[in-house]
């Protein structure tokens, strides 16, 4: 009874927080429509600032906290409000979940180019050395601390968006854009206040949080998906609900650390800290689905050309020439990272489908391609084709796996429980020393082909070249398909798809099984080039990191694909040479998405000569007086 | 998929079914116990000022929007309980008022994609790989038939909303519908387009299609539809042949200082 007081106690604890945090990113998505994945990243820094301030520089605890909530963390807010996040408002999920991913990466960048993640820090909590029992239960100055913020952080929303003028059309805003926008209150300013207001209840969430866990980066950054978790209960817009949530994830985790039996740890070591994920995928599934609604011409965006088949056969025949070459020229380094750079290239090919042509963004590719590897390392090793094609077939499956309950659930949803997918799967199975062995290792070896040493690197060079290509060529067939076209269509509209008889279901899941197929045989092919491969070829930030890369240089185009591949590949590389900038990934890559939100086709897919423009005169004729109709069309649209 | 019940020889069939529909978003009633019928083979016109719940109706009927009251029956089947996909499956097709091309696609490509999805059904679920050259051609004479035969490369954006409205007419036709419903096709088209348009009307119903038509063109209306309803503030004021319902003082009454009326 007692163990059971205590641990409630406990959870209530940890509970409070995930609300806070939780309330904030519902602040934001709800007044501004952006769900902002780098909530965690905001707290993170505010957290290690308040650090800085208070230990590093001795700074007053009042002081300190006052620069970081009422300063810092509103200038951030402001800061992304005005840099980027307005112009998302119209914008698709996809590219808005695209930027605050950048903005996730620039800001974990740039954290540990100042905190570097070498050295160890505490952030002590507030009122050391005072506690108090409380239902016989022995809590921290901090404990007490931290569930009464969150009673006044909730008082204070209540009283906000209830009594205030401003607060009453935030609401409003939450409960129906268009009615709101009818009534003549000004979006844009209620939107800046969301995320000034989200981004302190971030930082507010990140000190507290600090101390109870522990100042490190990455943990603070990814503890955000708990408030993911709680957000969503809420359904991202229902403040109590969100409140709900997170107290009782908190009392889950607390009473799983209690009471989950020891045979399930001994089997799943990371169970326990994989349940905020498992959580918020459950959540996910018992979710009402959004009905598929008709929302006009939002975003007219045209597609990169799509190469012919004898086109695609040519540039292939000249890539594997290039590899060919760059074997002779290139010092073994060189030839080490151009070939990681083509079995990413293949792993970003997978994107290409999902997100470039079927407009579904998923965060778990490199836990798929992990998959592939570790499949295809455990079938004798590697060695063998059967072991790729089974590492083809089991990654795919797992992809329709993951895909069938999230399906229904679209953009943002979707990316969400992939992304409680990959940190789940980290924790419970890349992590268990049943997968990728003791100190996560795995050996993976390649398979071979008649005639061609496939042991010396520049054979495996020309080799990954020729798999590229033909992946690329697949994907390309593809796109030019019946299938290619459907999802194409699907992602345009899915409004007039479904008036088409068109299901969204069948066509998503087999876009994602694809996907996940061609990345596990990615990582086959990476874990054969590698030799041996772990948990950390495949983590979370990886996946983000790709994807932001492919869609900076086009995740519609194959070329795109490539090139990112080679950028992931070169990064690690270029910044052994930049020692300065401690993650350089993170801040490239970053950057160039926050840039890249206004070129939704990436580098490659820029406007170029096109060769599908109006060619008749009759034609042409017609075209002049598009805009003056695009007006009119508008003005109808904006009435009824 | 069940197929209609076909009433056998007495009087046209009714294909669409709509009773006693209501919505309401939040405070606003945006419908309120509408019905109607379009029997097989005519045009019905749905006419009435903006905001007066017509496209609201056009999305309960496809099922992307489910009513708070009333049922929609398609063949005298009542479908109000299936999703939009299912319904297009049993012969409902149509066209939107704000746009739903698919962007990414050229103008053929958006009509190829409903010519392959209405393939597919026929052979029951499964596309079949030398179907492959003839959804071209098909979707190539659908695009004659719109009087757009020499547009089917262009890249949508390209086009007018007029000519980008004839694409959507010709990809609604793709699937072969029993009833189309059209959502002010003839907004943003000239003259020509429009007698085009007229004719296309005139032979869908002549061949058995029942056509539900949204358009503010009241000549287009007079010159094609057999039956009129009139919605204002989510209610249907008027219903009947389209000189009845013009000289109805309720119509009238609704449209006073509309300059559509007067046209």
């Amino acid at each position: 009874m007692n163990e059971l007081v205590a641990l409630t106690v406990v959870g209530v604890v940890y509970g409070a927080v995930y609300a806070i945090t939780a309330s904030g990113l519902v602040v934001t998505y709800a007044t501004s429509g952006v769900f902002n994945f780098a909530h965690g990243a905001v707290g993170m820094v505010a957290a290690f600032s308040y650090w800085e301030l208070s230990v590093n520089h001795g700074l007053p605890v009042p002081l300190a906290l006052a620069i970081v909530l009422l300063v810092e963390a509103p200038a951030l807010g402001l800061l992304v409000e005005l840099l980027f996040a307005r112009q998302l408002h119209a914008a698709s999920t996809e590219r808005s979940l695209m930027v605050t991913l950048g903005l996730l990466l620039v800001l974990v960048g740039a954290a540990s180019s100042i905190w570097s993640p070498e050295s160890a820090r505490i952030l002590p909590g507030f009122f050391p050395g005072y506690s108090a029992r409380v239902l016989g239960v022995n809590l921290t100055g901090q404990e007490i601390l931290v569930v009464g913020v969150a009673v006044a952080v909730a008082g204070a929303l209540w009283a906000l968006l209830e009594h205030t003028r401003h607060g009453v059309a935030m609401k409003a805003i939450v409960d129906d854009p268009e009615l709101l926008s009818m009534a003549g209150a000004s979006h844009a300013r209620i939107a800046r206040s969301g995320w000034v207001l989200g981004s302190v209840l971030a930082a507010i969430a990140g000190i507290l949080l600090a101390p109870l866990v522990t100042l490190d980066i990455t943990t603070l950054t990814l503890l955000v998906v708990n408030g993911y978790a709680a957000a969503v209960v809420g359904r991202l817009k229902n403040l109590p609900l969100t409140f709900m949530g997170g107290i009782a994830l908190g009392l889950l985790q607390s009473y799983a650390v209690g009471y989950m039996p020891q045979s399930w740890q001994s089997w799943l070591p990371g169970i326990r800290t994989a349940l905020p994920m498992l959580f918020l995928f459950a959540v996910l599934l018992v979710l009402p689905h959004d009905r598929i609604r008709a929302v006009g011409q939002a975003v007219a965006r045209r597609a990169p050309r799509v190469a012919g088949g004898r086109e695609s056969l040519g540039w292939s025949v000249g890539l594997a020439a290039v590899a060919i070459a760059a074997g002779g020229l290139l010092s073994g380094i060189g030839v080490v990272t151009v070939s990681q750079g083509f079995a990413y290239g293949i792993i970003a090919l997978s994107m290409v489908l999902l997100t470039g042509y079927a407009g579904q963004v998923s965060l778990a590719q490199l836990t798929f391609a992990g998959v592939g590897a570790f499949v295809a390392g455990r079938l004798s090793g590697g060695s063998t084709w059967l072991g790729i094609l089974a590492a083809v077939a089991i990654a795919g499956a797992l992809g329709v796996l993951v895909a069938l309950p999230a399906m229904r659930l679209k953009g943002l949803y979707l990316a969400l429980s992939t992304l409680a997918f990959a940190q789940a799967a980290t924790y419970v199975f890349f992590d268990s020393s049943h997968v990728f062995g003791t100190g996560g290792a795995l050996a993976v070896g390649r398979p071979g082909i008649p005639g061609i040493d496939v042991s010396s690197g520049r054979a495996e060079l020309v080799v990954l070249a020729v798999a590229f290509a033909l992946c690329a060529i697949g994907v390309l067939a593809l796109r030019r398909s019946t299938l290619g076209r459907r999802l194409v269509a699907m992602s345009d509209s899915p409004a007039a798809c479904a008036t088409l008889g068109l299901s969204q279901r069948p066509l998503g899941i087999a876009a994602f099984g694809m996907s996940a197929a061609l990345a596990g045989f990615g990582g086959a092919l990476y874990g054969g080039l590698q030799g041996q491969v772990g948990a950390n070829d495949f983590g979370l930030f990886g996946s983000m990191t790709l994807l932001l890369l492919a869609v900076i240089f086009g995740v519609r185009t194959v070329s795109g694909a490539l090139v990112a591949g080679m950028a992931f590949a070169a990064l690690p590389v270029l910044q052994s040479h930049v020692s300065w900038m401690t993650d350089l990934l993170g801040v490239v890559t970053g950057a160039g998405v926050v840039l890249v939100g206004r070129m939704p086709n990436g580098i490659f897919g820029m406007e170029r000569p096109d060769r599908r423009a109006v060619r008749s005169p009759a034609a042409a004729a017609r075209v002049p007086e598009a805009n003056r109709h695009a007006e009119l069309a508008g003005d109808h649209a904006s009435i009824s | 998929m069940q197929a209609s019940p076909e009433a056998p020889g007495s009087g046209p069939e009714i294909a669409l079914e709509v009773e006693e529909i209501s919505v309401r978003f939040g405070g606003l009633q945006a419908l309120q116990d509408v019905s109607l019928e379009v029997p097989a083979g005519t045009v019905c016109g749905l006419v009435g000022p903006n905001g007066a719940g017509k496209t609201t109706l056009f999305d309960v009927i496809t099922g992307l929007l489910e009513p708070d009251r009333g049922r929609v029956r398609v063949g005298g089947v009542d479908v109000t309980s299936l999703p939009a996909h299912r319904r297009a499956k049993m012969g409902l097709s149509r066209t939107f008022q704000r746009l739903e091309l698919f962007w990414s696609l050229s103008a053929g490509d958006n009509v190829k994609v409903g010519v392959e999805a209405s393939r597919a059904r026929r052979r029951g679920g499964s596309a079949h790989p030398d179907d492959a050259a003839h959804p071209e051609s098909t979707a190539r004479m659908l695009m004659d038939r719109v009087g757009l035969g020499d547009l089917a490369e262009a890249a949508v954006d390209c086009l007018t909303t007029g000519s980008a409205r004839l694409v959507e007419l010709a990809r609604a036709l793709a699937v072969q519908p029993r009833i189309i419903l059209l959502d002010e096709p003839g907004s943003g088209l000239d003259s020509a387009e429009r007698a085009v348009l007229a004719d296309l009307l005139r032979d869908l119903a002549a061949s058995g299609t029942a056509v539900l038509l949204v358009e503010h063109d009241v000549d287009l209306v007079m010159r094609t539809c057999e039956h009129v309803t009139v919605l204002d503030f989510g209610k249907v004021i008027a219903s009947g042949t389209p000189h009845e319902v013009r000289s109805s003082p309720a119509v009238q009454a609704a449209y006073l200082g509309s300059s559509e009326a007067s046209r």
